[in-house]
């Protein structure tokens, strides 16, 4: 059953497992996105996720965090269900300490997403957008740490990666999976901690909203995946597919964001991942590069290169229900003189054990 | 120093060479002791029942949203769970429901226990467990258990483990719930450590799957919403929040929110009535308990006398003396306080045993076992102290004011009651007890009261009968030693009770106070038993009756099905069938139990018991005409010709009574209407009956019958009329059983009480008794003179015990359960009974004074001294 469990964790964030009896949707190469409708969400499509990955300050402390909603749907004669995760987790990188929170719910009373723009929840955790603005309002809360509940607003305008957000993920045009992201949002909000103290928050935010219904291939045992982002507020959001063969899977890719949005894209064969340093879990036994390079040629045909290097070991996510473990984790960006260059958040799966499907 | 020195030569050395003596001594305290803390636990579980299930799961505070009427939808929950999300608290849905589980259920031993089922969400609980209490969550831990798995089962459930064990539970355990027979499959304890701690007839199950099995898919009874511990949460701005009318949605929500205060007081409410009596009558035991712990150590220190005044002509001054005394009282006190808490601790899973089954019963509520806390540990071990130490109190003065010489020639025969002062404050206790008649009860927010002006009555009364008894006793020894000169034997043993000690008088005060209290119980017990038979011979006129296994909750009815009924109404033996159906509406605010009733059956069958019968039952069939029980008439303070409004599920609607019925199945009573109104008022255009009673066609076998029904419709009750009288008596002796149990305990007390008293009398009568068996007094006078000391002591007390038990059984039907549950009573007096109960008594009495009498004749005294 453990078994069972992983699966439909996976499939949540991967998704191209359950084929079952209902016909789920799939990306098609130059449709066009529509928006807000299309910054809600897509039952008919198997797994969707909103994921906010960003820095912050408070009036004492700075933080790093992901906040995550996902949405997975399953069916059984014929029926649809939808089943929804949140993780979120903190890490306090002035006193050094992390703490997650996961939750899990069943399409009822306690978790949702609307259809028409985006609102969804799981609990008393929520993300919901302005349909005009695309500004955004978020709430989640960490036990014994405090609550946290913030706006983001669009620095700058949202990215389709891929085709017009048709981001192709295997050989089979059905793998692949809609991707639309906000490069750069500026946080503002409060921090009731938990001594019942209001402190003001300020940052910046990495939004991914993606949603698929088979976009992973067989061979596949994890991947690699962050977003950077650069003082002089350019972005790159990399994902390294690594195969059981210890090979980079073709389907990776690398994108080069400028500051007036646009995307430079870098194929598989283009770039290196490189893992300089690792940590392991006690809990999990999981083996994480937390420390590694970044190297590709622009278009100009420059070397470029950045050493991305986690804030803090322990942040590997262990979740209490779901039993699924990887680590996500708050980075700072150097050059090759080690010269901070930004900040950023990478995810790596499949440390612990293989993903195997 | 010097008093450590002289305690330990004098008390410690006297402990161990005279050490049955002390044993027995510390027996007594610890005695006392755990009489206490049985009825003590016993009322904590008592209270406890009420307010119990949530509490244990989620162990925080919170507050409670259910429907005004009926149950919560789901789209009514995710209206809350929207509200409230700005806000950091759990949003718990529960769907409760009662289910019957029967034990035995084909043999004569057949007996039905009651289950609350929880139906959660269980993800939304795992999340909130794991967060609330990672430590406790065994999901990770054990290995043994999996969510997931048991979200994929259709029937699964969680019971403690020991639970399942004492019932055997399986995975095709069978439960009658909202009319339906379910099997159901145990998988083992609940996900949490916490196990231990949740009540055991508590069960935990997926809300999905026990809410489409009971026939109440997306339905919920309430909404727990816990405030967390960590973070402070403003719980007012969420009711706040909750009780706001919906900008987007401008539909008045039906809802009732409650804080947890709000709904302890509810809970502790509802139990009033039955705690104020259970107090009441422990009250009485422990009364009796302390005399006997007094006697004991007046005992201990009278044996001392001789020593003391030894001690003081050797130079020890009073004040070491004095702490000697106390040093040893206390140490007495503490040891058998500890014995007392360890013996108190069984003895109080007996008593808490029965409370909860008393409840089960009163309230269909589960409830959890009892529990001893370090607190109560505590609370035990100073009883014994206070106990022995305030029984000491007046025997160590009375001692220390003895003159030396005296002390040493006679020992203490100082401390005799002063009659005159008695006599006086007998009549001014019976006067005031007259006065109390007057004073009015407390009234109580469960519309139930609290009835002091009987209480107080029988406190007068007691302190009356007790003084009275010591004066007749006196004067009748009087008249005996006067007029009896010739009867050396009976002048003898009267003789003693012309004057008689304190501990003469404890101990007719203990005799005459357990007689009266075994007494009016049974005056109480038979009074109800005699009008509750009399009320359902009226009322049971049916041949056989038809009703759901599974009881009603407050939120869920147990209707039959309209197919059930359907069908049972079609079976060719019935001559005639009437049918009942019940609701719940709202009256003052309060959730009542609404009667709907088929008149023309009613008039028919004559089926009510009246106190105001309607003119004509055709008044019912009118709009706005209502009937009551005579419980909901005093609760509500509704009388005949009154109007009141009832909120049913649409509507509110005016209604005038127009007549009141008696009713002993609930305490809290009910209302009547007309089927028609019933079904206008709670929106209803059909519904199917709760139950039915059935009149059989004459030649019909109504053994046949009945099995032939049961046969075919398994999750219903089919009762023959003479099993439901004998059920419902069986039910209302089940209910008394505490009442039985502590009657037994006032008839142990009274005889120890007796023993102990002679024992002491004895011991400080040992140089007289010498003396007299060196003027050849022979074994059968002395033996005779004993006899007749006790004997006049418990007759007198017997006698005078049946005569205030009668009077406290008559306070006890007209007063006090009168104003505390509205019930008026045939007032029984069960002289046979009563004469039976002296009688065992006298004869028990005489059994222990023969003995005691047999053993002072073979005390020798140069051995004693």
């Amino acid at each position: 059953m453990r078994n069972n469990l992983y699966r439909f964790i996976i499939s949540c964030i991967f998704g191209h497992l359950c084929f079952a009896t209902y016909e789920y949707k799939f990306p098609i190469r130059g449709a066009e996105l529509i928006f807000p409708r299309d910054h809600g969400a897509h039952p008919d499509y198997k797994t969707e996720w909103w994921y906010l990955t960003g820095h912050f300050k408070t009036d004492k402390d700075e933080y790093g965090f992901q906040l995550t909603f996902f949405r997975s749907a399953s069916s059984e004669d014929g029926k649809i269900r939808q089943s929804y995760m949140a993780h979120a987790a903190v890490l306090n990188k002035t006193k050094k300490f992390y703490l997650n929170e996961e939750r899990f719910n069943q399409e009822n009373w306690n978790a949702g997403a609307a259809v028409s723009s985006l609102n969804t929840y799981n609990g008393n955790w929520f993300l919901s957008m302005e349909p005009d603005s695309e500004q955004m309002r978020a709430r989640f809360s960490i036990r014994e740490l405090g609550v946290f509940y913030f706006d983001l607003i669009p620095q700058k305008e949202k990215v389709l990666f891929g085709d017009r957000g048709y981001s192709q993920k295997g050989k089979d045009p059905k793998n692949a999976s809609y991707y639309i992201t906000f490069p750069r949002l500026q946080l503002k909000g409060k921090f009731l901690n938990k001594e019942g103290l209001l402190e003001s928050m300020d940052g910046q935010v990495w939004m991914d909203h993606e949603f698929s219904s088979s976009h992973l291939s067989n061979g596949q045992i994890g991947w690699n995946w962050a977003s950077l982002q650069f003082e002089d507020q350019t972005e790159i959001m990399v994902y390294s597919m690594r195969r059981k063969d210890g090979k980079v899977d073709p389907n990776s890719v690398l994108y080069c964001i400028d500051q007036n949005g646009r995307i430079e894209e870098y194929k598989s064969h283009q770039f290196s991942w490189t893992p300089i340093q690792y940590w392991k879990s006690k809990k999990t036994g999981g083996k994480y590069p937390i420390v590694y390079e970044l190297s590709w040629h622009n278009k100009k045909g420059e070397k470029k290169f950045v050493k991305v290097k986690a804030d803090f070991e322990s942040q590997e996510f262990v979740g209490a229900i779901s039993n699924f473990n990887y680590w996500e984790g708050s980075c700072s960006v150097f050059d090759e003189n080690n010269q901070k260059l930004g900040l950023g958040y990478t995810e790596m799966t499949g440390y612990d054990r293989e993903l195997t499907f | 120093m010097q008093r450590w020195i002289l305690f330990h030569r004098v008390i410690i050395r006297s402990w161990f060479q005279h050490w049955l003596r002390t044993l027995g001594l510390l027996l007594v305290i610890a005695i006392g002791t755990s009489i206490y803390l049985a009825i003590d636990l016993g009322n904590q579980v008592a209270i406890r029942s009420f307010s119990e299930f949530s509490d244990r799961i989620v162990g925080s505070n919170k507050i409670t949203v259910s429907s005004k009427v009926g149950n919560l939808t789901s789209q009514e929950v995710a209206e809350i769970q929207s509200r409230l999300r700005e806000y950091e608290v759990s949003v718990l849905p529960i769907l409760e429901l009662l289910a019957v589980f029967e034990q035995n259920p084909d043999s004569p031993k057949k007996q039905r226990h009651y289950f609350t089922i929880y139906g959660v969400d269980l993800l939304a609980m795992a999340s909130f467990w794991i967060r609330e209490n990672p430590e406790l969550f065994s999901q990770n831990k054990t290995g043994d258990w999996d969510l997931f798995e048991f979200l994929e089962l259709e029937n699964g459930f969680f019971a403690q483990q020991k639970t399942g064990n004492n019932f055997n539970f399986s995975k095709n355990t069978p439960f009658y719930i909202g009319g339906k027979e379910l099997e159901l499959a145990w998988e083992k304890s609940a996900p949490i450590s916490m196990d231990s701690k949740i009540s055991p007839k508590l069960i935990i199950m997926e809300h999905e799957k026990i809410s489409k099995l009971s026939g109440l898919a997306n339905q919920w009874s309430h909404v727990e919403i816990i405030l967390p511990d960590w973070i402070s949460v403003d719980s007012d701005a969420i009711m706040a929040r909750l009780t706001a009318v919906s900008e987007t949605k401008p539909t008045v929500m039906d809802w009732i929110v409650e804080s947890r205060s709000d709904r302890e007081e509810g809970g502790a409410e509802m139990t009033d009535a039955f705690r104020f009596n259970l107090k009441a009558i422990s009250f009485l035991s422990l009364l009796v308990t302390v005399i006997i712990v007094f006697q004991a150590m007046d005992v201990a220190v009278t044996k001392r006398t001789s020593q003391i005044a030894t001690l003081n002509s050797l130079g020890v001054s009073r004040s070491d003396i004095k702490g000697m005394l106390w040093l040893e009282i206390v140490l007495l006190g503490f040891i058998g306080g500890v014995i007392g808490v360890i013996v108190g601790s069984f003895v109080a899973q007996v008593s808490a045993g029965v409370v909860n089954e008393t409840v089960s019963l009163l309230y269909y509520f589960s409830s959890s076992e009892m529990e001893m806390s370090f607190r109560d540990v505590l609370k035990g071990i100073t009883f014994g102290v206070i106990i022995s130490f305030a029984g000491s109190y007046l025997p160590v003065r009375s001692v220390q004011k003895i003159p030396m010489i005296h002390a040493l020639r006679t020992g203490s025969r100082s401390n005799t009651v002063k009659m005159n002062a008695f006599f006086w404050i007998s009549i001014a206790s019976l006067f005031l007890g007259i006065l109390c008649n007057f004073i009015p009860s407390y009234p109580l927010k469960s519309g139930h009261a609290l009835p002091l002006g009987g209480y107080l009555m029988c406190f007068f009364f007691i302190l009356t009968t007790c003084l009275l008894a010591l004066l007749i006793i006196k004067g009748a020894c009087g008249l005996l030693v006067t007029y009896a000169p010739n009867h050396l034997v009976l002048r003898m043993g009267a003789s003693q009770l012309r004057d008689p000690l304190s501990r003469h008088a404890l101990t007719l005060s203990s005799i005459v106070l357990s007689v009266a209290m075994t007494v009016s119980i049974l005056i109480l017990i038979q009074s109800f038993e005699r009008t509750v038979q009399n009320w359902m011979q009226e009322v049971l006129r049916a041949d056989v009756f038809v009703r759901s296994k599974s009881g009603a909750t407050i939120h869920n009815q147990a209707r039959l099905t309209q197919e059930q009924e359907k069908d049972l109404l079609s079976f060719s033996g019935n001559d005639y069938v009437g049918k009942i159906y019940s609701a719940k509406p709202y009256l003052n605010g309060e959730q009542v139990k609404l009667v709907g009733y088929d008149l023309e059956y009613i008039e028919k069958a004559e089926q009510m018991s009246w106190i105001y019968k309607p003119d004509s039952m055709n008044l019912l069939k009118e709009p706005g005409q209502a009937i009551m029980s005579e419980t909901m008439s005093g609760r509500m303070g509704i009388s005949i010709g009154d109007s009141f409004s009832m909120m049913g599920d649409d509507m509110t609607e005016l209604f005038i009574l127009v007549g009141i019925y008696r009713e002993y199945g609930s305490e809290l009573g009910s209302v009547g209407l007309g089927y028609n109104n019933f079904c206008d008022l709670m929106g209803y255009d059909s519904v199917a009956a709760d139950a039915l009673a059935i009149h059989l066609k004459e030649g019909v076998n109504l053994v046949d019958y009945v099995e032939e029904m049961r046969a075919k419709y398994s999750a219903l009750d089919i009762i023959s009329n003479q099993s439901l009288r004998e059920e419902s008596i069986a039910k209302f002796k089940q209910v008394f059983s505490i009442t039985y149990a502590l009657k037994f305990i006032g008839m142990i007390v009274s005889c120890g009480g007796l023993g102990t008293m002679l024992f002491s009398l004895m011991l400080e009568r040992r140089s007289e008794i010498s003396a007299m068996k060196l003027l050849s007094f022979s074994k059968k006078q002395i033996q005779g003179m004993v006899l007749v000391e006790s004997n006049l002591l418990t007759f007198i007390g017997v006698f005078f015990g049946l005569s205030l038990g009668s009077i406290m059984g008559w306070i006890l039907v007209h007063i006090i359960n009168k104003e505390a549950f509205g019930w008026s009573l045939d007032f029984v007096l069960p002289v046979p009974s009563l004469m039976g109960v002296g009688a065992l008594l006298f004869v028990l009495g005489s059994i222990i004074s023969y003995i005691m009498a047999t053993w002072v004749y073979s005390m020798r005294i140069e051995h004693e001294e």
